[in-house]
């Protein structure tokens, strides 16, 4: 693997990686499995690339690091994560009014409905 | 997405109400007190994410002279999303309870900054259903739309779809509707593809009747992106999974819990 193609491959790493993060901190975080995965495995070959030639690895590590950091935030948030709807009283409220305007209207538009017997 | 969600989970109320010899003349399974808990995801390559929680609710609601069945669906979106797109959707039709023929219709959408209020008010004696807009732009815009005496809601429809007798349907037979939808009565129509077992949310596998939808004649099935329905097939007649396919991934509406 020639040192061009390692460049490449961990360029290439680091914006799965980087996806991986934006999308670990956003609702969607479970889709983040799919760049961060991307990047960890690019990141990987990039750095056993440049360890075997003996060149610097740090870039790819940090690749790696940085993918593997979203992947945990990702899973971590899978399984600690509940789903949960806020106690919306202002919706609530809304509910019960409409259902009042209901009742009055349907009293007032009485005799334009049809018999429902 | 989440507009797509709500617009596939606005369609899919669109279900319902037969023209010819399925229509349902007599309401045997759904009752006041029933209160059903969806959860609305997308769906991409296996992976769900959850997006928000989708609830129908029954009661019973009495005017002077007469008793009305309030059905009643929200769209709530969950807390991680709030803070990117809170959602909080409002649909109510108030129904006989026998016929499941509405007299009056309600939606109020709250989702993101946009807001709307609608409501179609069922002259059936005149011919007509009044409809009520309120958004930016448009104060109290009534305009009158023509209707039979079959048409119905998009909130009712669904509580229609459930009650339609599948059981002495051959596999392939198609229903068509009437559904008034956006101030326009429109044609859906629900075509049966017999049983398939499916997870109905914590009881495990259950037998339901499998159904496709077509809205506007088009023949959703055959072409990429089916749409599809799994009502279970039993006195309970829950709508346990809808599931609509998009170009990338899906959007899956499944039943999370349930009481009757």
């Amino acid at each position: 693997m020639n040192k061009s193609i390692i460049k490449l491959f961990a360029i290439l790493g680091i914006i799965g990686a980087i996806l991986g993060l934006i999308f670990s901190f956003l609702p969607i975080s479970n889709l983040a499995i799919f760049p961060a995965a991307i990047g960890l495995i690019l990141g990987f070959i990039a750095f056993n690339g440049a360890k075997k030639q003996g060149q610097n690895f740090n870039f790819p590590r940090i690749v790696v690091i940085l993918a593997l950091f979203a992947i945990i935030i990702s899973v971590g948030k899978q399984l600690f994560t509940d789903n949960k709807v806020e106690v919306d009283t202002e919706f609530i409220e809304k509910e019960k009014q409409s259902e009042e305007d209901a009742v009055k209207e349907l009293e007032e538009e009485l005799d334009e409905l049809e018999e429902l017997e | 997405m989440i507009k797509n969600l709500i617009l596939f989970t606005s369609i899919i109320m669109c279900l319902s109400f037969t023209k010819g010899t399925n229509t349902p003349s007599n309401n045997g399974y759904i009752k006041s007190g029933e209160n059903l808990t969806f959860t609305a995801s997308y769906s991409m390559s296996g992976i769900m994410t959850d997006i928000a929680e989708v609830k129908m609710i029954t009661s019973t609601i009495k005017t002077k002279t007469r008793e009305l069945l309030r059905l009643k669906c929200t769209a709530s979106t969950y807390t991680n999303w709030d803070s990117f797109f809170k959602v909080r959707d409002l649909y109510e039709s108030y129904v006989d309870p026998i016929s499941l023929k509405p007299s009056l219709y309600k939606r109020s959408i709250e989702e993101g900054t946009y807001k709307k209020e609608l409501k179609y008010l069922f002259k059936r004696k005149s011919g007509i259903a009044v409809s009520t807009l309120n958004k930016k732009g448009y104060k109290d815009y009534k305009v009158d739309v023509p209707i039979d005496s079959k048409t119905l809601d998009i909130v009712s429809s669904i509580y229609n779809a459930r009650i339609l007798d599948y059981e002495s349907m051959p596999k392939g037979a198609t229903t068509v509707l009437d559904v008034i939808v956006d101030s326009e009565v429109q044609t859906v129509s629900i075509k049966y593809l017999g049983k398939e077992s499916v997870q109905v949310a914590k009881d495990g596998k259950k037998e339901c009747y499998k159904l496709s939808l077509a809205f506007g004649g088009k023949e959703i099935e055959d072409i990429k992106g089916g749409k599809y329905i799994w009502i279970t097939a039993d006195n309970d007649r829950l709508p346990a999974l809808i599931k609509a396919d998009i170009p990338v991934g899906s959007i899956q509406i499944r039943l999370s819990n349930y009481t009757k």
